[in-house]
């Protein structure tokens, strides 16, 4: 009797182990919004890609960091689409395991892009398909792809969409975008300096910096920052395997405003 | 006396902690090491000196690796140099129990399947090596010349991709340091971040 419950107990294992290593299809459901339902032809819109990921797995930011490959959205579009906005990412994770610090997500991440749609062209519908790819990784890695589509009425009235809430906040709380002329940067042999001289009105606090160019700097050193009167600086490690600077750098800067609040923006710094 | 030789053992200790920080670098000497390949035999990287190498870090479950291997890329490659006299390791820095560390039965499978061309397959279970090297992802690729210098460190091409389409798209830089090198030319590319998956070390 004893030999046969640990003969089912085996079998049982045996089969949750498989199921658990083959339902690799239901580690990443995706899906599409839109912050609209119905617009008028010639305005804006936005859609929103959504990604959930199932617990402990993660997927990856425009920069992956140590390994992986970013996240990626193709579009179809249809005539009438005039021109499509850069995507907009939120603030990714440090994601450390194995030695290895990756920049991803690890929890529900949206991917955003604005679409401009143009006056001239007559339409009934607009029909926007995605096609998007990515890399799933916890212990080991499974690139995946899936398509998804939506449908957005074209009449005289514009009407939100139940999603119109939730991508309004995420676009709120995303990486502003910021010029500056003043901040730059200086590389040595191993090093990379950081030079924050002006900065958005609200910044109370710089508390990290990424990178978003690949390839530049080891993530597995952690950034210094010194914060001083409306400046900052940053130190970084350059990757070992970075073989000629870039004169331009692009960056996440995150900071805390005065209100103790978690903020971010990116901008553009060269070495001159 | 006892102080003195403390001071020299502590001299000695950073020198060689120094030693190990300068670990692999475009320009450095190949840090020394020896290990054993699946069959058993012994390989020491100052062997093979007068001859140029390859490292190739290896899994080969993970989907970047697999790219290389099912498109056949890696073992043409292999191919092409061994039989100009090139020795081509492949490293596996996977600990036991983690993904691409595999049983004897099971490699002699694999390079039946793939119908690889390299040296030898080395174990690394410890990962000693590969963090000797600072390896991080698969595949990742070091060429050192026959003066067991580093002349590249990085990735395979320069297309981070699961895609086997990308490869006839990608410049493949491993090639390229070879053919320049041994032409008497300079390596123009001598290093570029590799991409692939995490290298599957122990957790100890």
């Amino acid at each position: 009797m004893k030999k046969l419950a640990i003969i089912i107990t085996t079998v049982l294992l045996a089969f949750c182990h498989n199921l658990s290593a083959e339902n690799t299809d239901e580690l990443v459901d995706v899906s599409i919004y839109s912050n609209v339902k119905q617009i008028q032809i010639g305005s804006d819109f936005y859609v929103a890609i959504k990604l959930s990921v199932a617990d402990e797995w993660h997927v990856y930011w425009k920069n992956p960091g140590d390994s992986g490959l970013p996240t990626e959205v193709k579009w179809t579009l249809p005539k009438g689409v005039e021109s499509v906005g850069p995507m907009i990412w939120q603030v990714p994770e440090k994601i450390e395991w194995s030695g290895m610090v990756n920049y991803g997500f690890e929890h529900d991440v949206y991917l955003i892009q604005k679409f401009k749609t143009s006056r001239v062209v007559e339409l009934k519908s607009i029909d926007i398909a995605a096609e998007v790819s990515w890399l799933v990784c916890k212990e080991k890695c499974i690139p995946q792809s899936d398509k998804v589509s939506i449908k957005i009425a074209v009449d005289e009235m514009f009407e939100r969409s139940a999603e119109s809430k939730i991508i309004q906040e995420l676009l709120a709380t995303a990486p502003t975008s910021f010029k500056s002329v003043k901040s730059k940067f200086k590389s040595g042999k191993e090093k990379l300096e950081v030079k924050l001289l002006d900065m958005p009105n609200d910044v109370a606090e710089v508390t990290d910096l990424y990178i978003i160019s690949d390839g530049i700097t080891d993530n597995t050193v952690a950034t210094k920052i010194e914060n001083n009167k409306n400046t900052a600086n940053a130190e970084l490690k350059l990757s070992p395997y970075l073989d000629a600077m870039p004169a331009e750098l692009e960056l996440l800067v995150l900071y805390k405003d005065k209100n103790g609040s978690s903020k971010s923006y990116e901008t553009i710094i060269n070495n001159k | 006396m006892k102080k003195i030789s403390l001071v020299l053992a502590m001299i000695l200790f950073a020198a060689t902690a120094m030693f190990a920080s300068e670990t692999a670098k475009v320009g450095n000497k190949a840090p020394e090491f020896s290990l054993k390949d699946y069959k058993g035999v012994e390989h020491k990287l100052s062997d093979f000196a007068g001859k140029y190498v390859v490292l190739e870090w290896v899994n080969y479950d993970c989907p970047f690796v697999k790219k290389h291997y099912e498109s056949e890329n890696m073992q043409n490659i292999q191919r092409e140099f061994t039989e100009k006299g090139v020795v081509w390791l492949a490293v596996c820095s996977s600990a036991e129990g983690k993904q691409g560390n595999f049983s004897k039965s099971e490699l002699e499978k694999k390079h039946k399947d793939y119908n690889t061309a390299e040296t030898a397959y080395l174990i690394d279970e410890s990962g000693k090596v590969g963090k000797l090297y600072n390896a991080k992802v698969t595949p990742d690729m070091v060429v050192i010349n026959p003066k067991q210098e580093i002349i590249y460190l990085g990735a395979i091409d320069n297309v981070p991709s699961t895609d086997k389409a990308d490869i006839d798209k990608a410049d493949n830089y491993v090639i390229q340091a070879l053919n320049s090198a041994m032409n008497g030319k300079n390596v123009e590319v001598k290093s570029s971040k590799p991409y692939g998956c995490g290298v599957k070390y122990s957790e100890k």
